[in-house]
């Protein structure tokens, strides 16, 4: 038996098939997304009308049909409201249609249990950055959950380079293409923000934009993210300090970045501990995660009345009760 | 003279060593080669000469902090404090109500001075025999504005239990600190930090 899931917490719609951890289809579709970065609406429409195709897919992926899904997940949240409902709406509607239990899940759980699933950790600090979340955290008991031991006080690394990105015109507004702008530049001071395992975005992000009218784009772009980054790491070297892991994960969006995998990696080797980041398919959105989380949930008991499976723009990390 | 690595932090590396016939302890701000050389130079270097002002400051003004011998680039060597942190006291039978009545009074000195701490958690708390002692002024900032006072309280409250930080707060003496309390409270309003922490209704 297997588990079918729907990602559409952002801009990429996904769905994904896993049967006993393993993952038998992963398929995305993503927003074309232009200079106005995501807009809510337009993007739930282009998941609306993506979503029966990719059930399709899915299915000849993985060589399984209805019958074979034992379960339904989707993204309960964090998330864009409009886009979340698609997800929410399609599992539900199959999951009447067929009979099948719904399992709501938690998008920045996915992205962790995924990357530990892949590298076989069982009790990693965890690095979460993506567009709209920037977190260090790690499994805590009594009662079972992840524990936030800092995070972005006001945006999260991601958007803060794809905002970066629009202002110094570059297209796509994203973090790679940063990273491509910033190649071969020199370092410019930019205020650095760290308040113990805390970190913040948005002062250094105003002054990237005052600088681009003296210093070059690849310059400014450079700096800004060898400093956004270093702040991150900082704050992850004292929570693994702090609480004494034996490896570090780094998960979300951002996770694709070369430059990031680089320095933290340079930091487990430091202290002699295990580093896991996993493919860029995994760190990208996608309806994999979901669909092996949400087969956890299942094979640890959990169950959820139809009714009580909505959506929920703020669904923070810290809320959410591990059972497996 | 044997170097012995007594902690290490994400910032530093303390040893303790004689220096002069006296316990002392050298914390040093190593180079971090995750970060690109300008970046690290500069940060250790700031962060060092903030560190060993604040720390004059703070002595000059009545706080109990350790007592500076000496400061260097990337070096600063203080006395040493032989004592018992306050997270390690919270791991064995919890901390006494003295010592969190006295942590919040140097706190309030601490911000009647214009210092926000920038990191005050139990690490980076000392109790040495009747004192309490302060250390880690490496994030800290003079001149600090209430928001940064606020979150010196913030962080506290986060690491220790709700009737641990009532006894601490009455010792802060909050009627004195009006504006600090008022924007602490707006800091909990804000989104990120409604459930930090999971309460057992989740």
């Amino acid at each position: 038996m297997a588990v079918l899931a729907f990602e559409s917490s952002a801009h990429t719609l996904g769905v994904g098939i896993v049967s006993d951890g393993k993952v038998l289809a992963n398929v995305r579709s993503m927003y074309p997304i232009t200079d106005k970065g995501i807009v809510p609406t337009k993007v739930a429409d282009f998941h609306s009308s993506h979503i029966a195709s990719s059930v399709s897919r899915a299915f000849r992926d993985s060589g399984l049909s209805i019958e074979d899904i034992e379960a339904i997940g989707y993204t309960k949240g964090p998330g864009i409201g409009p886009c979340l409902s698609v997800g929410n709406i399609a599992a539900k509607a199959l999951a009447l249609k067929y009979g099948k239990p719904v399992i709501p899940v938690n998008h920045s759980v996915a992205h962790i249990e995924i990357t530990k699933h892949i590298y076989g950790f069982s009790d990693p600090l965890a690095v979460y950055v993506s567009g709209g979340n920037s977190q260090i955290l790690g499994m805590e008991d009594n009662p079972r959950h992840y524990r936030v031991y800092g995070e972005t006080l006001d945006i999260g690394v991601g958007n803060m380079l794809d905002g970066f990105a629009r202002l110094a015109g570059l297209s796509p507004a994203w973090g790679s293409t940063v990273a491509k702008a910033s190649e071969g530049g020199r370092y410019i001071e930019m205020p650095y923000t760290v308040k113990g395992m805390d970190f913040a975005f948005t002062g250094l992000l105003t002054h990237a934009e005052k600088m681009l009218s003296r210093h070059s784009i690849r310059d400014v772009a450079f700096s800004l993210q060898e400093t956004a980054f270093s702040m991150v790491c900082e704050a992850a070297e004292r929570a693994l300090l702090l609480t004494g892991r034996d490896s570090i994960v780094l998960s979300g969006g951002v996770a694709q970045s070369a430059r990031l995998k680089e320095m933290l990696s340079l930091i487990c080797k430091d202290h002699g501990i295990s580093f896991g980041v996993a493919p860029n398919e995994y760190n990208a959105d996608n309806g994999a995660m979901i669909a092996l989380v949400a087969e956890k949930m299942l094979r640890s008991g959990s169950s959820f009345s139809i009714a009580s499976c909505g959506v929920d723009q703020k669904y923070r990390i810290d809320r959410v009760r591990i059972t497996w | 003279m044997v170097e012995r690595p007594f902690s290490e932090g994400a910032e530093a590396v303390v040893l303790k060593e004689k220096f002069m016939g006296v316990d002392s302890v050298l914390k040093k701000r190593n180079p971090k080669r995750y970060r690109i050389k300008q970046l690290d130079t500069q940060l250790r270097l700031r962060r060092t000469r903030s560190e060993a002002r604040i720390m004059l400051k703070l002595l000059r003004g009545g706080v109990r902090v350790p007592r500076l011998l000496s400061a260097g680039r990337y070096t600063i060597r203080m006395e040493l404090i032989d004592g018992t942190k306050l997270s390690d006291m919270q791991k064995s039978g919890g901390i006494p109500v003295s010592a969190l009545r006295k942590s919040a009074a140097e706190l309030a000195k601490m911000h009647d001075l214009g210092i926000a701490h920038g990191d005050f958690t139990p690490a980076n708390i000392f109790v040495s025999g009747q004192d309490v002692f302060i250390i880690d002024f490496g994030l800290s900032s003079s001149n600090a504005i209430a928001e940064e006072k606020a979150i010196d309280i913030l962080l506290m409250k986060r690491s220790i239990k709700p009737e641990e930080f009532q006894e601490f707060l009455s010792s802060y003496k909050p009627s004195g600190r009006s504006a600090i309390i008022s924007k602490l409270a707006a800091i909990e309003r804000m989104g990120r930090y409604q459930s930090r922490t999971m309460d057992s209704k989740a």
